[in-house]
């Protein structure tokens, strides 16, 4: 009796811990999304009336329009080149029996590691000599370097799912290895590769220290232009900015949940 | 006939360790041997040279005549089962028999009638479209057979090919790999541990003992002589006897302790010296009488012992009795009903000159 009561607490106790994370972590969401309704201009909460002005102005607006076109252009820019560099950095490490592998993977992991504020200052130092400071390549390149890491260890991951005999029994069946990476490899590493790509899209799509350091006047992404929005004044059109940046990163991340490994699942219904 | 692979001399150490040495085999076309051997004892690693995953260290590999040691796996054309399958789990069985086809660059029409005719033949017409993920082991086994004899490779390696299957499944699986390699005339090399498979399915069996063999030869020959210890311990079963062995004249004499043995000089292995050898007598080359406590000389070729144990097998009796001096023989007893052996009572083992073999001790 005593011992299962002591059993049960901890458990009821665990749940409301959940509970309480969970209430924490999306706490934000839920007061931005109702004030980006609000129809008077200030960020009251909960909202006044409900409108979709805000979105509207910020349509209209022609600095947010640009903000967000930059944006895009950069995430799905840093998608292509982190997703291409990760993957192969992935392969690579993987196969490679080389006694420097573990230094190198630390190497290659340590942006996920150093204070990004540090990252920020020292790309802002090199990229203003380079004259890659306040340019869409500029932001690539420093958001690939955060995403990279993301994505070799995505798929990396995924690797590790994938039976070891089945390139060597591609081989055997006599393909080579460059047919065996793209019919046997690739197609088992896509829910790795998929996952990498929107952690990399969403890692650019928020990613606001390194971008304040970068942007210029032409080039400014959607954080950048939200955070001196915050400081000049407070208009909801800000939260229904963030309101936009939180669905498709939620999109984002549905994606890669409705292409995760097709196995998962089938083997539970067979 | 002519030789479809050649093994001369092969060596392989990883590290200090040799895991082969100085293996040499010939493998006519057509053939299927079965490599056979408790694990460590080298068949998976001559396996794995043979198709190209491993580079020997020394010896030479010849497929009909050409040396094949610095071309990779992939240009070997051999086909092979890997004891999980390996089957693609992203393709349907018809995409993964179709694979090695596409890897020769035939056309989609071509491939894809040949894998179904091919998945026909292993009786899974029926399950074309599945994936690996919804076959049973059976299924995926055969959809492995089919993939590896689809492009008609001059060898097929088996590795373990019964291993993760059930032990009634497996038995059929036995007849099925054979009634299919042999309809494509496929030479086969089959790796197991299994020796009763070995039995079964092989042409010829090369036994591996600590990465050497041991013997090479028919099952029959396996079986009826082996030519050592090993041999004889590792495929079936036997007793063995610790004796000693003189020649007098035309006849050979193996006095073991309490009993003794006469057969034909001839009989025994050319090269074998008097003085300490083995008595291998198979359980099934015994036959079990009364016990009758007369003088060894009078009674050659039979042995008294005292009954410990009867096991009832369904189709047969194993009797378990005790020598003398403490050992253990088996005897098999084909007539269930002759319940008569009781434990502790004295019996009388006696064979045939014809069905002992002298090895080296």
């Amino acid at each position: 009796m005593v011992a299962r009561i002591s059993a049960k607490l901890p458990k009821a106790l665990f749940v409301l811990l959940i509970a309480a994370i969970v209430a924490f972590l999306l706490f934000p969401v839920f007061v931005v999304i109702p004030i980006s309704f609000n129809d008077i201009n200030d960020l009251r909460f909960p909202p006044v009336g409900f409108s979709l002005r805000w979105y509207e102005a910020f349509m209209a607006d022609p600095f947010w329009k640009a903000a967000f076109l930059t944006s895009l252009q950069v995430a799905l820019m840093t998608v292509v080149a982190s997703v291409s560099l990760g993957t192969a950095a992935a392969l690579a490490l993987f196969m490679s029996d080389l006694r420097l592998k573990p230094a190198l993977r630390l190497f290659l992991l340590s942006p996920l590691v150093t204070p990004v504020i540090v990252l920020a200052i020292g790309i802002f130092m090199v990229f203003s000599r380079w004259k890659l400071a306040g340019t869409i390549t500029g932001l690539v390149v420093a958001h690939s370097v955060l995403a990279i890491p993301l994505v070799i260890v995505a798929v990396t991951a995924a690797l590790h799912t994938i039976p070891p005999n089945l390139a060597m029994a591609s081989a055997g069946l006599g393909a080579g290895p460059v047919r065996t990476f793209f019919r046997i490899r690739l197609p088992l590493l896509k829910p790795g590769v998929v996952a990498g790509a929107v952690f990399a899209f969403i890692t650019s799509w928020d990613e606001a220290v390194i971008s304040i350091f970068l942007s210029s006047p032409s080039h400014r992404t959607l954080p950048v232009l939200i955070w001196s929005g915050v400081r000049t004044g407070l208009s909801p059109v800000i939260a229904a900015v963030g309101s936009i940046l939180i669905i498709i990163t939620a999109v984002g991340l549905a994606l890669v949940y409705a292409l995760r490994p097709a196995d998962a699942d089938n083997r539970q219904s067979l | 006939m002519t030789s479809a692979l050649q093994l001369e001399g092969l060596g392989k150490s990883f590290g200090h360790f040799r895991a082969l040495h100085d293996i040499s085999l010939d493998l006519q076309q057509g053939e299927f041997l079965t490599m056979l051997g408790p694990s460590g004892s080298g068949k998976t690693t001559t396996l794995q040279l043979i198709a190209g995953f491993l580079q020997p260290d020394r010896g030479r590999l010849l497929m009909k005549g050409r040396d094949i040691a610095g071309i990779p796996a992939h240009r070997r054309n051999i086909g092979m089962v890997f004891q999980d399958y390996a089957l693609f789990p992203h393709m349907t069985a018809l995409d993964n028999v179709a694979f090695p086809l596409e890897s020769r660059g035939i056309g989609k029409l071509e491939r894809r009638r040949r894998a179904e005719e091919m998945l026909g033949v292993v009786n899974l017409g029926h399950l074309l479209d599945r994936y690996p993920r919804q076959l049973s082991g059976g299924q995926k086994q055969r959809v492995a057979l089919a993939r590896a004899l689809v492009y008609d490779p001059e060898v097929v390696l088996l590795d373990e090919p019964l291993g993760a299957l059930d032990k009634k499944l497996r038995t059929s699986m036995q007849l099925e790999i054979l009634r299919i390699t042999r309809r494509f005339g496929a030479t086969v090399i089959s790796v197991t541990h299994d020796q009763e498979e070995a039995l079964v399915m092989s042409d010829r069996i090369a036994l591996f003992s600590q990465g050497a063999l041991a013997q090479v030869g028919t099952p029959k020959e396996l079986y009826a002589k082996p030519a050592n210890a090993f041999v004889a311990d590792f495929v079936g079963e036997s007793n063995l006897l610790p004796a000693e062995l003189t020649r007098a004249g035309g006849e050979a004499v193996v006095k073991g302790d309490g009993w003794l043995a006469k057969l034909p000089v001839d009989r025994l292995a050319v090269g074998l010296a008097d003085g300490q050898v083995t008595l291998m007598v198979r359980p099934e080359a015994l036959r079990l009488s009364a016990g009758d406590a007369s003088p060894v000389a009078q009674r050659p070729n039979s042995i008294e012992a005292t009954v410990k144990q009867v096991v009832y097998l369904g189709s047969a009796l194993r009797v378990h009795a005790q020598l003398p001096n403490g050992s253990i023989i088996q005897i098999a007893v084909p007539d269930v009903r002759s319940l008569s052996f009781v434990p502790e009572t004295t019996v009388r083992a006696s064979w045939d000159a014809d069905d002992v073999v002298i090895l080296q001790a």
